[in-house]
């Protein structure tokens, strides 16, 4: 009892409370300022985020390897040289032999079941076909170049002269042999003799030995106007010891082209595809072959 | 005279000699093959060769990425490591023996190096073979800081990419989207920006504002997107390197699906007012506004052409939400859907050749492209949500999200997928939340 009486007799105490508290009060409202000031110091970073900055590439292009042996280079790629040219050698001497090997490998590449795929370029949209207002510039571009590709070859490629007239020769023949079969076409040349003639049997057949080489990319950009020609040259065993693109012009110009051509000439160097199972005694017929690749059905 | 004479006689010499070899050219094979497969192509990619655990950490990496992007196109499939018969040490040495990489039917062949400059700075050097061929398609050697080995990475990719298939890559990009969280009635929006690989993930704002509609400008690093700034919805453009906001303009309406131009100097957008919108463009130089419709239904979800001279957007004004496209000036308005449902997020193709959008019909959800002409509309996904189409760089693919209901009845995530043209390659986007509303950005400069 004495101890309550005198904590209430005690006036100093409520007297310091008192005086105490808007120092507290101040106290606190530094306190909370400073919470206050340090969550917007911190939360700032999400509006001036961390995000680095793009930097920036120094690129250099890489010469071809065939390139670098022949000029003078850095060190590092002269030291190259005469390994890589050697190993071309090898591998190039190794080319018949390996090729029989290969084709062991390939059945299991060709059983991927991709048949769904086949419908694939069909759903793709002709982009081309989009309405006159709205075209691009660019793709405009693209049309003429066509149209005008053998004459922009006549005047720029004057050693591909022969070439041209074939190019038409073969699409008129092309228009022609369609009516009779669909799938492949063939001409045999004027001047052959009758039984050397190759079949439409013949044709037909290798050319289901391309086709199911020959890789087209699902919605590659205006693959309608994609025809390629190749022109090859070929071994008695059926190799094709040289293959070439006839439009080299627009090879060299055009990216899509010379991807769709890059993608022809893998299908006729197939491991899988070569050699091409050709009558021998015929020979002089196909031992140089005009094949064109028209993706234009398939879309 | 005797010039004249000399002269045709030498032409017709020449005329004579050149029809010689062109006669026996002729006897020769035509063939025309109709009938192609459609498969990925085989590519092989090595390790890229490194001297220094540094560099061979870099080296590891960089192939498995590039892996990952050439695949994840359906275009590419990557051949098994395992069944290499060269070595790496090999390949650095004395280049690629061909024979080995046709024997395991590689079509295409990636070796590479990575080394380190006197100055400290990492060079990787690649190359793209055509093992067919036997012959080398591309070579590049690209310097830069250690840290920027990934971005060199996609560059490699979009080089690959680019000369295999004639188009240009969309691997050294990155994608802006809204990362959502927390529950579904008071949900956390953030703007955040990946990589389009998903990796590089940073959030840009911090969530205590709703944000939506994130839009990247062609040509530079900045965001235009719609933000509730003290409840009041408008028009924000983010810029990236400096992390500023501002508003675009004082707009008397809400303001609405921003979209930059092609030249990204103006701003196309709704503005909502009096509940009439309609569509309005802000020139970013001079902050000059016009307006470019004026009908009484509500128009929306502009977006230009990649000339800048047509604009595609949606409007309710024939009865039901179409697809509408006008002249830039907003003049000779056309309407280019008519099908059953409701078209919406109309955005243009930076081809040109195709406008991709979302369709609502009986209850589901489509994405879809159609020509600007408004023929060939293809639907290319569906789902319970799917919606907010956005164009990878080079026209090819399309990103969007799609919502799939959880296991409870009101749950539902969403995910960032990309799909090419195709319609049958379809891939998710790793993402560290759900996420909506991508925007794809362009080629990183």
């Amino acid at each position: 009892m004495a101890v309550v009486a005198e904590k209430q007799n005690n006036p100093y105490e409520n007297l310091r409370v008192d005086l105490l508290s808007p120092r507290r009060a101040l106290l606190s409202s530094v306190i909370m300022h400073g919470i206050i000031v340090a969550i917007i110091i911190i939360g700032l970073p999400y509006f001036k985020p961390e995000l680095p900055p793009l930097q920036q590439v120094v690129m250099l292009e890489l010469a071809d390897i065939s390139d670098v042996t022949q000029t003078n280079r850095a060190p590092s790629n002269a030291k190259k040289k005469p390994s890589e040219t050697k190993d071309e050698q090898t591998a190039q001497s190794n080319k018949p032999r390996v090729a029989p090997r290969v084709t062991a490998h390939n059945p299991p590449k060709l059983s991927a079941p991709e048949e769904p795929d086949l419908t694939v370029p069909k759903k793709e949209p002709a982009p081309l076909k989009a309405p006159p207002p709205i075209k691009k510039p660019q793709k405009v571009e693209k049309k003429p170049k066509i149209e005008t590709k053998t004459t922009k070859e006549v005047a720029e490629e004057q050693e591909e002269f022969d070439s041209v007239l074939k190019n038409l020769m073969s699409e008129e023949e092309t228009a022609q042999q369609s009516e009779e079969d669909k799938k492949g076409t063939t001409g045999p040349s004027p001047d052959a003799l009758l039984g050397q003639t190759m079949t439409v049997t013949e044709v037909g057949y290798l050319n289901r030995q391309i086709s199911k080489c020959w890789n087209l990319m699902a919605g590659a950009r205006y693959a309608e106007d994609l025809v390629v020609e190749l022109r090859l040259y070929m071994t008695r065993d059926g190799m094709v010891r040289k293959a070439e693109v006839l439009d080299r012009f627009r090879y060299n110009g055009d990216s899509f082209f010379r991807a769709a051509a890059d993608a022809a000439l893998r299908a006729v160097r197939s491991p899988s595809c070569t050699p091409f199972d050709l009558p021998l005694e015929k020979y002089d017929q196909w031992k140089i072959i005009d094949v064109t690749f028209d993706p234009r059905n398939m879309l | 005279m005797n010039i004249i004479r000399t002269s045709l006689a030498c032409t017709l010499i020449i005329i004579c000699c050149a029809l010689v070899p062109l006669h026996a050219a002729m006897a020769q094979l035509k063939v025309t093959v109709t009938d192609a497969i459609v498969e990925p192509v085989p590519i092989a990619i090595t390790m890229f060769y490194a001297e220094t655990p540094a560099q061979n950490a870099i080296g590891q990496r960089m192939p498995e990425i590039i892996k990952s992007n050439l695949q994840r196109t359906g275009l590419f499939e990557a051949v098994n490591s395992n069944a290499f018969i060269q070595t790496v040490e090999s390949v650095h040495q004395d280049g690629p023996r061909f024979a080995d990489w046709r024997a395991i039917n590689a079509e295409a062949l990636v070796t590479g190096t990575v080394t380190t400059t006197p100055q400290g700075e990492t060079r990787v050097e690649f190359r793209l073979w055509d093992v067919f061929g036997e012959r080398q398609l591309s070579g590049m050697a690209y310097t830069t800081t250690n840290e920027n080995w990934r971005r060199i990475t996609h560059i490699i990719s979009d080089e690959i990419y680019k000369r295999l298939t004639g188009e240009d890559g969309y691997f050294d990009s990155r994608i802006v989207y809204i990362a959502e969280s927390g529950p579904a009635t008071s949900r956390i929006k953030r703007l955040a920006i990946m990589d389009q690989d998903g990796a590089n993930h940073y959030y840009l704002t911090d969530g205590k504002d709703l944000v939506l509609t994130p839009r990247f400008s062609p040509n530079q690093q900045k965001i235009a997107y719609l933000a509730y700034y003290n409840n009041r919805p408008r028009v924000y453009i983010y810029d990236i390197n400096t992390g500023k906001q501002n508003v675009l303009g004082d707009f008397p309406g809400m303001t609405f699906s921003p979209r930059f131009s092609p030249d990204g100097n103006r701003v196309i957008m709704s503005m909502s007012q009096n509940g009439n919108s309609d569509v309005y463009v802000m020139d970013l130089r001079t902050r000059r506004v016009s307006r470019l419709t004026t009908h009484s239904g509500i128009d929306t979800a502009p977006s230009y052409s990649p000339d800048g001279k047509y604009i595609v957007f949606e409007s309710d004004r024939g009865g039901t939400q179409q697809l509408y496209v006008m002249k830039a000036d907003g003049s000779d308005q056309q309407r280019i859907t008519f099908g059953k449902g409701r078209y919406a997020t109309p955005v243009w193709s930076p081809r040109g050749d195709l406008i991709a959008f979302t369709r609502l019909y009986n209850g589901q959800f489509y994405v879809g492209v159609v020509r600007p002409n408004g023929d060939g509309e293809r639907l290319i996904t569906s789902g319970y949500h799917v919606e907010g189409p956005t164009w990878s760089p080079n026209g090819r693919v399309l990103a969007y999200f799609k919502e799939t209901k959880g296991t409870s009845r009101r749950s539902k995530t969403a995910n960032l997928y990309t799909i090419d043209l195709t319609g049958y390659n379809e891939r998710k986007i790793a993402t560290p939340a759900d996420a909506s509303d991508p925007a794809w950005s362009p080629l990183n400069p």
